[in-house]
């Protein structure tokens, strides 16, 4: 890709800028040719050109990463800082803003344990599956908690609110305690880790006075550059609790059975209802079942589930503990289904000493699920829509409803599931595409926007957004006027006034670019 | 072959370095190590993404790349930087030159 040089900045001080960060860094680690700018693209992206860094640098440590945020105030070049760039679905490396500088923390990949706690204090280079080996090899009595597709770093899945499979599944709320780098070049820590040398660091959660962790979630105001994480303490045992619901309608009862288990305690993991194509797009492609136009008609779709053994839907439910408590928690989860269908509930267990299933929801990292990027052919990609719900049968059909007929409007392939939190549903939609089919992502954009508005309409706001969808998403959190975006950009413009850190990140304009709100 | 070399030199080299503070890095070194953290997520015998789909058009065994005997070091490197069809390409940040040498010395056919 050719260079885009930031914002109204020039050859000659794109150039100077280059030679301040290697200075600090080292020239090794400062990359501006047109191939290195490839590396840092958006790889599922609509439009891979509407969204290109300048260069990227990448320090090797906190201190490292305050000097090049300083140089970036002085040259009044931004930066997007990322983890290890793998947020595929929401904008993989790129920047919002083109012209911007990757700051790139892969090389920070420290880490701290604490054995007796089971935290780990981290570095935001550091991976799923760097933990999961360490962990591993050092036999620590913990597991992680790993993601669908885990490529991507510990602190920034958290760090956007990503989820597991596991009963700390729900990322964000296992943060304890963060280093941050504030766009003036100051480094703060938050909750107990403002008091000099304090033990409780990562493991009182607050501090005192106000709270400053959710502010550097989802958010341009400051650089993360040590998170920590809680671990789970490894179970006795794991059983396995799945069902196949045959018809789409069996969602809404499915839910309301589901969601007083999740409320009460009884569940402790996130269930996810997801329909067919979530197995038959890793294991195999569009062109093994249909050649034809338009989503995929109901006779194919019941040959695929014939031929994998699939319901409409599938529950896939998970429960962890010692072995007496786990095996009542299912005879109790059991007697709940039984009283709302004659579905069979399938039940197995793994107890520990025995080989683990090579499954996020066992603690282990895996990628193969993205295999599914190949359903189409081509070059295949996806792009992530997932508002949340409130946890109502009723209401998760009609968003089904609504949804799948959009899918079928736009020749989609239905591809969603219903993800029950404690007292919400995410309803994620992984939108499978071909980014070599012109059509298709034409397609795509105008589905995904359509999604948008709909759930909009029901009041329905989505948890993550794409880089090329945080305008569209911020424009529908509206209450009194845009109020919540207002104190936002107020914080911004208070904290970088130079607007240097990911300007446009969850569609928070810093004062200098926000005439380029979408 | 490959595979008895991968357990000698993970128990010869040290794939994590004690550092100050009790901090560990988790960066590894040698051309094994190297490729088993930056590759073996996808290209591993573990679930990975790249495996998966090499196997579905080539045999089982050779869709492990450690157990390929025809990957040449021009076409590593450059399915590295560049990509190849659904595989992303890594960046200097992710991978730095001096480790893509060791992976490509490591993974790639003599000449």
């Amino acid at each position: 890709m050719q260079l885009v040089l930031p914002p109204d900045i020039s050859a000659g001080a794109f150039d100077r800028a280059l030679q301040e960060f290697r200075a600090v860094v080292g020239d090794e680690w400062v990359f501006a040719s047109d191939q290195d700018r490839d590396t840092y693209l958006d790889h599922f992206g609509f439009d891979q050109s509407a969204h290109v860094a300048s260069a990227a640098v990448a320090p090797s440590s906190a201190e490292e990463v305050q000097a090049i945020v300083r140089l970036a105030n002085e040259f009044k070049i931004p930066l997007w800082p990322i983890s290890r760039g793998k947020n595929f679905g929401y904008g993989s490396a790129a920047p919002v803003v083109s012209g911007s500088i990757i700051l790139d923390m892969s090389r920070m990949k420290k880490i701290q344990m604490d054995l007796e706690n089971g935290v780990v204090l981290l570095e935001p280079g550091v991976g799923f599956y760097d933990l999961f080996d360490y962990v591993e090899e050092h036999n620590v009595p913990y597991w992680i908690s790993p993601i669908g597709n885990s490529w991507g770093s510990v602190v920034g899945n958290a760090l956007d609110r990503g989820v597991g499979y596991t009963p700390y599944g729900d990322h964000a709320s296992r943060v304890c305690g963060m280093e941050v780098v504030l766009p003036d070049g100051d480094i703060v820590r938050t909750g107990m880790g403002a008091m000099e040398g304090s033990e409780t660091w990562n493991l009182h959660p607050y501090g005192f006075g106000p709270g400053w962790q959710q502010m550097f979630m989802q958010s341009n105001f400051g650089v993360v550059t040590k998170a920590g994480m809680w671990l789970m303490p490894k179970p006795e045992v794991i059983i396995n609790l799945d069902m196949e619901l045959d018809k789409m309608d069996d969602l809404g009862w499915a839910i309301d059975t589901l969601a007083p288990m999740r409320r009460s305690g009884l569940l402790l993991q996130s269930p996810s209802i997801g329909n067919w194509l979530r197995a038959a797009a890793v294991l195999t492609s569009r062109t093994d079942w249909y050649n034809g136009e338009g989503s995929i008609p109901e006779d194919v779709i019941t040959n695929i589930r014939q031929a994998f053994g699939l319901g409409w839907w599938s529950i896939n439910l998970r429960l962890y503990g010692y072995e007496e408590i786990a095996l009542a928690t299912a005879d109790k989860v059991k007697e709940q289904f039984a009283a709302r269908t004659s579905y069979e509930m399938k039940q197995s267990m793994w107890k520990e000493g025995q080989p683990r299933e090579i499954q996020p929801f066992a603690g282990v990292p895996i990628t193969f699920p993205m295999m599914n990027s190949r359903w189409h052919g081509g070059r295949g990609a996806h792009v992530g829509f997932s508002p949340a719900l409130p946890q109502s049968g009723d209401a998760a059909l009609a968003q089904f409803h609504r949804t799948f007929d959009r899918y079928n409007e736009f020749g989609m392939d239905y591809h969603g599931s219903f993800a029950l939190a404690e007292r919400h549903i995410t309803n994620v939609n992984q939108v499978l595409f071909n980014k070599d089919d012109p059509d298709m992502v034409d397609r795509v954009d105008r589905f995904f926007r359509s999604m948008v508005d709909d759930a909009n309409e029901q009041r329905y706001g989505e948890y993550r957004a794409h880089i090329e969808y945080m305008d569209l998403i911020s424009d529908s959190y509206d209450f009194n006027n845009h109020a919540q975006r207002r104190l936002n950009e107020k914080v911004k413009d208070a904290l970088d006034p130079n607007g240097i850190i990911a300007p446009g990140k969850s569609g928070i304009w810093p004062a200098a670019y926000r005439n380029r709100r979408a | 072959m490959k595979k008895m070399m991968t357990i000698v030199s993970v128990l010869l080299c040290s794939c994590v370095v004690q550092a100050e503070d009790n901090w560990v890095s988790l960066e590894k070194s040698g051309g094994e190590a190297l490729f088993q953290e930056k590759c073996g997520m996808c290209h591993g015998d573990s679930m990975g993404m790249g495996t998966g789909i090499l196997g579905r058009r080539m045999p089982e065994e050779q869709a492990l790349l450690e157990n390929r005997e025809d990957l040449q070091a021009p076409f590593i490197e450059n399915v590295v930087r560049s990509g190849f069809g659904v595989m992303f390409p890594m960046s200097r940040g992710e991978v730095s030159d001096d480790q893509l040498q060791s992976i490509i010395d490591y993974l790639a056919v003599e000449d």
